[in-house]
């Protein structure tokens, strides 16, 4: 899939950008903070309806307007034309989705559509940051390539969450709830189990996709692994892991009624990423952390290409500021040609010896939340 | 504010609707306006009817204008059997198919904790209370929703024990659909569901 034209209106510092995107790589380049970044956010909101981290739409509302838009083309591997627009009104609270004139809803139906693999600082907490880090983003690359998964994601969460407020009622009013907290057990197991289950499954497929994607990027000196821990050992199937499910949670009742709230459950996994057997959060180098978390994004891009029928876009934000030069040469070496690219850079010397610029690589200069001529950027 | 009261009284009526921000209050309110006097005592009139006409069926907690419901006080709709559901709409719904012979018990809500709505809140103990008797089947027809299961869970260990048999809907392909058009959820739901033919 390919993103063929994009205009942004009151968007960020954007007040009218147009841009045509070549097939492979597009860099995007300016100094720090002329609204580089930006353009991957309005790109995130056309394959995936919101920011990549923005924490809502007002805020990404270009100052002192009343609306903004954002309206893409994107062009299948079988040549299908959809043309994608969002529209967000500071009167309405609700911003509209657009695909070819017709309004989509709910929102997660989009989800996997158009698929996209978006690298930028926002996911350093992935490699560094609690365990909810990793769950994230685990569960987001198996919802892009099941909606199925989806589903059953937005109900146990919301299952866990009225099961918590029956344990924390039960705690303040000092009662016994049984009876009540059994009739959301059932859906707790059920999804439960399905989760944890797909989770193994996707740990598995996606190990050797990761190991692959690093080695890309630094030889094989280094060898990444990651290991799923959920709150069994082992299991066999979806039907084992709900037994061992189960017998947890009675076990576990007194403990839950005591702290107020759902203790076992995969709201509680892990996923550990090593380095040479040696745990990356604890052990890791900034290099390596960096290097790791292009690996997951790159690993994350092979997963979805394998799943979806679609080939995911790949944005790509600041990352090549952060990597040595040869991983930076390795990562350019392939980026643009297994699909295509977004790069935005402050620096234009990583890509002038490497890449021909083309019709199908191109270089967008960004000053001021504009598209101006390259004379009127200073880029190293 | 407007200048005149009244029509500043009606806005601010209209958006205490579920629903009604200050601005659709406002448009509906420019509408009333405009209306001819005839029009908008008929719709004052309906409003004030329905507070004094519709009550609750003592039986069944559907909405109705006459004590016992005409669906309750029907001698030829099969009395062992009853249908459980979670609002008048959904009555509605059932009643069109004119397949169900049988009553209804409206719960008024599901479970759902964050709401502070717990059994306590449904018209559990009233359905309790009706089917000492002679009822056979009781259908539990909630939403398809994680509430609705709940509820649907709840009811099904209060009622087993009772001995009465305990049904609930299907889950399924819509009737008239294509496989292609389905979403992907429902159409896994209904392969884990799937029967033997
Ligand atoms: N809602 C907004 N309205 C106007 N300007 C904004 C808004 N949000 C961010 N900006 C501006 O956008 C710029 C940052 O853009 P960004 O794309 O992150 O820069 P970079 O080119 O470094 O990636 C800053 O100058 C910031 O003030
Ligand atoms: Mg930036
Ligand atoms: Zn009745």
């Amino acid at each position: 899939m390919r993103l063929t034209t994009l205009r942004l209106q009151n968007f960020r510092n954007h007040a009218e950008s147009f841009f045509e995107f070549g097939n492979n790589a597009n860099l995007i380049l300016g100094e720090n903070g002329q609204g580089k970044t930006n353009i991957l956010e309005a790109i995130s909101y056309l394959c995936l309806t919101k920011s990549f981290y923005a924490s809502s739409d007002a805020v990404v509302l270009r100052l002192g307007t009343e609306f903004f838009e954002q309206e893409g083309t994107f062009v299948s591997e079988s040549g299908n034309e959809n043309k994608v627009r969002v529209a967000y009104d500071k009167q309405q609270t609700q911003k509209a989705y657009f695909i070819n004139k017709k309004s989509v809803e709910p929102f997660s139906t989009v989800i996997g559509k158009f698929p996209v693999v978006i690298c930028s600082p926002e996911h350093n907490p992935i490699t560094s940051g609690g365990p909810e880090e990793r769950r994230r983003f685990a569960d987001f690359v198996i919802s892009q390539a099941s909606s199925v998964y989806l589903k059953s994601l937005m109900e146990y969460r919301r299952v866990i969450k009225q099961r918590n407020k029956i344990l924390l009622d039960a705690r303040i009013g000092n009662m016994n709830p049984s009876g009540l907290l059994e009739s959301w057990d059932e859906q707790l197991l059920q999804h439960g189990a399905t989760l944890t289950h797909r989770r193994k499954l996707f740990v598995d497929g996606f190990k050797n996709i990761l190991h692959s994607s690093y080695h890309e990027l630094v030889g094989s000196e280094e060898e990444p692994q990651i290991e799923y821990s959920p709150f069994a050992e082992s299991f066999s199937s979806e039907d084992d892991c709900r037994r061992l499910l189960k017998t947890l949670l009675v076990q576990n009742r007194k403990e839950e009624l005591r702290v107020g709230s759902t203790l076992i459950g995969p709201h509680r996994d892990e996923f550990v990423f090593t380095v040479n057997g040696l745990d990356l959060r604890k052990y890791g180098s900034q290099g390596q952390h960096k290097t790791f978390l292009v690996g997951l994004k790159l690993g994350e891009f092979f997963y979805l290409k394998n799943l979806c029928n679609e080939t995911p876009l790949l944005l790509l934000d600041d990352i090549f500021s952060e990597l040595d030069e040869r991983r930076s040469k390795r990562l350019l070496d392939f980026v643009g040609t297994i699909s295509q690219t977004f790069i935005t850079s402050t620096s234009v010397k990583w890509f002038e010896p490497f890449v021909e610029f083309n019709h199908t690589n191109r270089k967008f200069f960004i000053k001021n939340g504009s598209v101006v001529p390259e004379e009127e950027v200073i880029v190293a | 504010m407007y200048t005149a009261e009244s029509i500043e009284q009606l806005v601010e009526e209209f958006s205490s609707l579920p629903g009604i921000g200050r601005k659709s209050a406002h448009r509906l309110a420019m509408h009333i306006l405009k209306l001819p006097k005839p029009d908008v005592v008929k719709i004052a009139e309906a409003l004030v009817n329905v507070k004094e006409r519709i009550n609750y069926c003592n039986i069944c907690w559907n909405f109705t204008e006459e004590n016992p419901c005409r669906i309750c006080s029907n001698h030829n709709r099969n009395r062992s059997l009853i249908c459980v559901v979670e609002d008048p709409n959904d009555v509605i719904a059932i009643e069109k198919t004119h397949e169900y012979k049988g009553l209804y018990h409206v719960l008024g809500d599901a479970l759902s904790p964050l709401d502070g709505i717990g059994p306590e809140d449904l018209k559990i103990k009233e359905l309790l209370h009706r089917i000492e008797g002679s009822v056979q089947e009781i259908i539990l027809a909630m939403n398809a929703s994680i509430e609705g299961e709940a509820t649907t869970i709840y009811l099904s260990r209060l009622l087993k024990p009772l001995g009465m048999k305990i049904t609930r809907l299907a889950r399924g392909i819509p009737v008239g659909s294509d496989l292609e058009f389905t979403d992907e959820a429902t159409l896994a739901r209904a392969l884990q569901s799937r029967t033997e033919v």
